[in-house]
């Protein structure tokens, strides 16, 4: 059993199943001051891997440790982390007003001071009902109230999905101030990988109910490359250097291991966007994906 | 749970309002005409508010997302029930008191053994209700408080007019009733009531547990 706190979550042998589709043994570690990205496909399992982690569906075997503890034996753990699901879940009758005081008795550590700032700062009218908002405005909602508790653990499950790009931005600018301290980290679910890419430190990898990935994002953007070139070149190559390829009317696309390459080879760079689509869609020389 | 009650008493001013709005319809109507014939349905409207108001707040917080957000903060998920049946007690004290005033506006004040009846009944339809709500939806508690209203009077009617029970039953029942110490019945019925209510919270937080959202 792992008890150390050095991580902000730990997964070990995490599994549900349902009918259809298994979330099957995902192991994943945060480490403590980090921001870590969830990429995957609509319906990788993303969503029920968090529900998983938070208690909101119960688990068919694995350990979930948060901030070191078991949410579900320990739910004192939940004060220190704020939580942004991909949809409001805040009373539409209610205002941000009654919202924090309603929420300053439900976490002991509200700080209503803060509640107000970030309310300013995000321009949202306190006396506004929430079902008078957009969903840019409801989604900044979310992460006032979940940075308004002092908490050393945020978990967004698609908070930027369907957002503008300047309400995305404004959103990625706070959770980079939010693990300035080193004290706090972010755990970031997506299938918009741009942002990603700009904010996550480690990011994993979710393909049907299957981890394929966890790895240090800049290691796998440095580790990985696209190449252009014949299909005689590719078959060539050393098979275990190739993860995935796509064809096209000049030739094939290949996501390569960059080292495993001989040096007269002209790598690009591959973003995170690359690397999902090619592990999902290209064929490595008869098999598909990682 | 001082936030839970805030937030329900905040998210529910809308239906509140209006059940409020219908109770005023009702007690004016009653007034205005000094019709004694009205009071039995008004009492039967609050006692219909008072045991349904509660299921609202359930259903409100399933279908607004906000379950999901509750159960993932630090107040358990038993807790979170706990607040729904004080809510529920504090409607039930607010419709029997609507009851009183109904009834002591058209000259007609109910003692306080009557009131105590009103209350308990309240109690013990919430005591029904809710688990259903939790377990089948608002819908099913529609339907399943429409049973208990009609399938009673139903029976009744069916033994009575079949002689299987006759008047001087009834009248029978009425004496028994009457010549019963009031303190006794009242306190049998409380007795009845709390009891229900404490096996509806066990059987609310055991439905709640099992929920995944």
């Amino acid at each position: 059993m792992i008890t150390t706190m050095k991580n902000a979550i730990d997964l070990r042998g995490l599994r549900k199943e349902y009918k259809g589709f298994t979330l099957d043994n995902i192991s994943l570690s945060l480490p403590m001051g980090c921001i870590m990205g969830f990429i995957g496909e609509n319906g990788a399992g993303k969503s029920t891997t968090i529900k998983a982690m938070l208690g909101l569906i119960g688990k068919d075997s694995g350990e979930v440790l948060l901030l070191g503890k078991d949410p579900l034996k320990d739910r004192t753990v939940m004060e220190d982390i704020g939580l942004v699901l991909d949809s409001g879940f805040f009373p539409p009758e209610m205002n941000a007003k009654a919202l924090g005081t309603a929420l300053s008795s439900i976490y002991r550590n509200w700080d209503s001071a803060a509640f107000q700032a970030f309310l300013s700062r995000f321009e949202i009218d306190p006396a506004k009902k929430v079902k008078e908002y957009s969903r840019g405005m409801v989604m900044k909602l979310s992460l006032t109230a979940a940075l308004s508790h002092k908490a050393k653990l945020l978990i967004l499950d698609e908070a930027t999905s369907g957002l503008d790009p300047i309400v995305r931005d404004d959103i990625l600018d706070l959770l980079f101030e939010f693990i300035e301290d080193e004290q706090h980290s972010v755990f970031l679910s997506s299938h918009i990988t741009d942002d990603l890419e700009k904010i996550a430190d480690y990011v994993a990898f979710l393909h049907k109910g299957k981890l394929v990935l966890s790895a240090e994002k800049d290691l796998l953007l440095d580790s990985f490359g696209i190449l252009k070139c014949s299909e005689a070149e590719l078959q060539s190559l050393s098979p275990t250097s190739v993860t995935g390829m796509r064809k096209s009317e000049f030739g094939v696309t290949a996501l390569v291991k960059k080292y495993e390459l001989p040096a007269r080879y002209q790598v690009e760079p591959a973003s995170l966007e690359d690397i999902m689509l090619y592990s999902i869609k290209g064929k490595r020389q008869g098999k598909e994906g990682l | 749970m001082k936030g839970l009650l805030y937030k329900d008493f905040a998210s529910t001013k809308r239906e509140t309002c209006i059940c409020a709005l219908m109770c005023v319809i009702f007690l004016a109507f009653a007034v205005v005409t000094g019709s004694q014939s009205v009071l039995a349905p008004t009492i039967g409207i609050m006692i219909a508010f008072g045991a349904m108001s509660p299921t609202y707040s359930l259903q409100y917080d399933k279908t607004s997302g906000w379950n999901r957000f509750i159960s993932a903060s630090p107040i358990s998920r038993n807790k979170v029930i706990f607040s729904k049946y004080v809510f529920g007690l504090v409607d039930a004290a607010v419709f029997t008191l609507l009851t009183m005033l109904a009834n002591v506006l058209t000259g007609n004040a109910l003692s306080y053994l009557w009131l105590s009846a009103v209350l308990l009944l309240i109690l013990a339809l919430q005591a029904i209700m809710l688990p259903v709500c939790l377990k089948l939806g608002q819908n099913a508690v529609a339907v399943i408080f429409m049973l208990l209203v009609f399938v009673p009077i139903g029976i009744g009617a069916v033994l009575y007019k079949t002689g299987i029970i006759d008047k001087a039953f009834l009248d029978s029942i009425s004496a028994a009733a009457a010549a019963a110490s009031p303190v006794l019945l009242f306190g049998m019925l409380a007795v009845a009531a709390a009891l229900l209510y404490v096996i509806s919270y066990l059987l609310s937080c055991r439905f709640f547990q099992k929920q995944e959202f």
